[in-house]
Formats: C-alpha cells, structure tokens, sequence
C-alpha cells in the first residue's frame, strides 16, 4: 500500500511539473501522415446511443477515402441492427456485422474479434457505443503511429452526463484522477500507460500476431494492454484526443461495472504477473509499475482484512506478535485512508482542467472508494470459487445505457472547460 | 493524543506545501491559506479529542479503541474538504490575476 501511496504522489507532482509545459495540440491541419483506420464499435442493444455515434461518424475530418466503420451488432434484440443498417446504406464507408444469438451475446472481446475480421485497414481503433468523439480525434490518434515502436494508443474519456446526478459526477472526479493525471503522468514517465478497451486502438499487423482480444478475460482492454508491452511496443496516451462517455447513473450500475472491471482485472493479474516480471522487453521501473496496475484492486481487499484482522489484535495484545501485527494492519488501512493520495491526484486533475466547481465533491470520493471495497472483495471471491471449480463463468453484464447523454450535446462542438 | 495531532498537522503542512504552492496563483493567497487550515486543523483535532474525552468517561476503552480507528477518517475530512477548497480558492485567484492584466 505504501507502494501505491508513492505512485500515486509521484504521478501528480509528474503531471502538475509537466502542465508549465505548452504542448503543442495536433489538429487536422498539422497530420502530415494519415494511414488508413477501421473504427470498430461494437454494439449490443444500444437502440438509444447507436444513431449518436454514428452521426458523430460521418462527421469525422478524417478523409472518408481512408476510413472504414464497422459496427459490430452483437445479436441485439431491440432495433439497434435496423439504425445501423440506415447509415451504411448511405455512407459507403460504414459497414454493419450482425451476429446472431448463437454467436454474439458472448462479451465485447467477442464482438470485437468478429469485427476485426471484417477490417482491411492498417490502424484499428474502438469505441464504445455511447461514446461521442471530436471531430478530429482519429487525427490526433493515428499522429502517434509515426513511431515505429507504438504499437496502440489511448485518448481521453470524460464524461458527457456529469450534470445529471451524484453518481455521475462523481464518476466524472475518477476519470479526471484517472486520466488526466494517471494515465498522463504513466505515459511522461514511460510507465504502462493502459489501452481502456475505447478510445484508442492498435495497428492491425500487431493486433493480429497477438490473437486479437482474449474472450476469457473479462478486462480484455488490460490484458492486451500488457501483450503489446510484452511483445516489445508501447502504448501512448493522448491527452487530447477526448471522446465522452456516458457514465453509469445509478450505484447498482456502478456496482456491476466495477465488478466485472476488478474480476477482469485480476484475471489478468493472474495471467500476466510472472510474464512482466521475466520479459526482458520490459525495463524494471515498467515491470514495478506493471504489477502494481495489474494488482490495484487487490487493495481495496487489503484494506477490509486490516479492519477485520486489526481491529481484534488491538484488544488481544497479549504478545509481541500480535503487537507488531496490529501495527502493521493498522499502517496499513492508515496508509489506504491517511495518505490522501488519490483525492490529490483528482484534485490536481479537476485544478488543471479548471473544473473548480467539481472540486467540492472531492471529499465525497470516500464514499465510492469504500464502496469497491466489497466489490472487488466478492469479485475475488467469484473468481477463486471458479478457479476452485474450474468453471468457466464469465458473465458479461454490460452496462445499460439510456441516452440522456444526448441532452448534454449542444449544436456546436463540446470543448473542456479550461 | 498530542504526537497524533502534532503529526496530522505535520502531514497536513507538507502536503499542502508540496501540492499547493506550485499552483498558479498569489503567494499571499496561498500563505494564507495555509495559515487557515492549520487553525481549522488544531480547532478539528481539539473538538474531537474533547469528545473523545467525553466519551471515554462513558464508555470506557471501546471509545478510545474507536477514537484510534476512526482517526485516520476523521481527518481526512477535514483535510481533504480544506485542500479542495483552497484549490478552489487558488483557482479563482489565479483567474482574477488573469483579468486585471487584460
């Protein structure tokens, strides 16, 4: 945990240090090289998003000539197939896969494979289906492959219905923390910086030779985030390629999608540990920083055995053991709470996007980090019962949208507020 | 009681220091500030130390045993609400610094 403590204030003083710097912003005008891109977005019952992103799609400045979109419509039940099918028999470039009952319905890695096969460009790219892009975000994406050695990229997610509720503000606060600061700070540093399964994306050679996505994992972003580092390439984070999302409204939402992130999470924790440590394409500060992003929702777990283990030592206290092991328990649920290191992270992140306001819901932020206590406790759980049985349950519980995020879109072009 | 304030205060300074100063925005502003939030901080710690008296008189260990567990939350509140408010007020100054030189 102390680990974690140091990342995360290293992160931020990365991030507040590199914001004096003016870097400069890539624009359609200034891409110089634009190979060509298949957008891939799978959709599964998204009848109230799929129009949204789709427009969004024929508004691109990416010339039309090199792009490709193609939906993957993951055996929908509602009329997501049918809004799909009226823009590819307009737009050339937009193509739909249908997939039935017998093969969709199987998770995102799924969809996403079946779509791969479908595309004939040298750069993919993913979005989710409630996602809302700039205009020239595929500009500043593709910028990065110039580098031989990148072999993915990640752009930034914020969150489109923030005004609508406590949940979806606060979800706002952790993509701030998580994004313009992590993942920002992960990439200055040359850290692992995480493919986040949307926004971003991969060159299709590399993308092929690794397999494509693993329909095992349940956190297929990360796991192949950590094939691309393992195989000798680097993602690169963009922080101004944004694309907003529309974030869960309700806690029992939240509750489902942080579970299938923690179990995802650890699956490949489990997967990965031993092949980041052993890689010799990973230098050491990338292998320490890699366990700890592979291993961070054990902590929330950590954190409830301190209070469950603590909490008795303190009245037993009847050796030195126990003494020396109620002190440890204690630094350590004291190191999680007392550090404060997250709320700076979000803080600095909310301070230099100018989000002044959303700063007074920081302290509220307790309140959802104790609530991942017990879902990633019942995720690990779940999966050591099924590793225990070797039974194979993932269950993709996607996250039901509802489309209030269009109400947030205005005529013009939404931009930060800086 | 004491050494627990005195390092909560400790922590409180240096983090405000290393995470605040930095920022864009008037050095008087953030002095300020600082000095404010060290006196919320001994004004919190005081109170609840107080009630943590009182309640020890009433119940005993279990109170204290609670008082050492809970403390690490207790201050979190207040440190955390004060720093998100400074930087709020850091914020603003740096805006209206930003208007008088247009």
């Amino acid at each position: 945990m102390s680990a974690y403590l140091i990342r995360h204030y290293i992160f931020t003083f990365t991030v507040l240090k590199n914001s004096q710097k003016h870097e400069k912003t890539i624009t359609a005008e200034d891409a110089t090289c634009q190979p060509t891109v298949s957008v891939l977005i799978p959709a599964r019952n998204e009848k109230q998003v799929i129009g949204r992103i789709l427009q969004r799609m024929t508004e691109l400045t990416y010339p039309k000539d090199k792009l490709q979109v193609i939906v993957i419509d993951d055996a929908s039940t509602d009329n997501t197939g049918t809004i799909a099918d009226r823009y590819s028999t307009t737009h050339s470039y937009i193509k739909v896969v249908h997939r039935n009952e017998k093969e969709g319905g199987r998770g995102k890695g799924s969809a996403l494979n079946a779509g791969l096969k479908h595309a004939a460009n040298e750069i993919v790219l993913c979005f989710d289906a409630d996602y809302y892009p700039q205009k020239d975000i595929l500009e500043k994406l593709t910028k990065e492959f110039d580098n031989r050695k990148v072999g993915a990229v990640q752009g930034r997610v914020t969150v489109l219905n923030e005004p609508q509720n406590i949940v979806t503000r606060l979800v706002a606060l952790e993509r701030i923390g998580g994004y313009r600061v992590d993942q920002k700070a992960r990439d200055s540093l040359g850290l692992i910086t995480q493919f986040g399964g949307t926004v971003g994306g991969f060159r299709r050679s590399l993308l092929e030779s690794l397999g494509g996505w693993d329909e095992s994992i349940l956190a297929e972003d990360t796991d192949l985030t950590f094939r691309v580092y393992l195989a000798g390439y680097k993602v690169r984070y963009v922080n101004d390629a944004e694309c907003y999302e529309e974030a869960v409204e309700t806690w029992r939402a939240y509750w489902k999608q942080r579970y299938r992130w923690s179990k995802g999470h650890m699956q490949c924790a489990f997967k990965h540990s031993l092949g980041v440590l052993r890689n010799n394409n990973i230098r050491l500060k990338q292998k320490i920083d890699g366990l700890l992003l592979l291993n961070v929702y054990f902590m929330p777990i950590l954190v409830l055995l301190s209070c469950v283990i603590g909490v008795p030592l303190f009245f037993l206290k009847s050796s030195e053991l126990l003494s020396v092991l109620w002190v440890s328990t204690s630094i350590s649920l004291y190191s999680f709470i007392g550090n404060f290191a997250p709320f700076f992270e979000v803080g600095i992140g909310a301070y230099l996007d100018g989000r002044t306001r959303a700063q007074w819901l920081i302290p509220l932020l307790i309140f959802t980090f104790l609530y991942n206590i017990p879902i990633c406790t019942k995720a690990f759980l779940d999966l050591l019962t099924s590793k225990i049985s070797r039974r194979n349950d993932n269950c993709w519980t996607k996250t039901v949208h509802s489309g209030n995020g269009n109400s947030y879109i205005m005529n013009q072009d939404i931009t930060l507020q800086r | 009681m004491n050494g627990q304030l005195v390092s909560m205060i400790i922590v409180f300074n240096i983090l405000f220091v290393f995470l605040t100063f930095p920022l864009s925005g008037t050095l008087k502003r953030k002095l300020l500030l600082l000095l404010l939030g060290n006196i919320i901080g001994f004004s919190w710690n005081y109170l609840f130390s107080l009630l943590a008296y009182t309640t020890a008189n009433y119940f005993g260990q279990f109170s204290n045993t609670l008082y050492i567990i809970l403390s690490p939350f207790v201050n979190l509140v207040w440190i955390v609400s004060f720093w998100s408010f400074s930087l709020t007020a850091i914020a603003n100054s740096k805006h209206t610094k930003a208007g008088s030189e247009i």
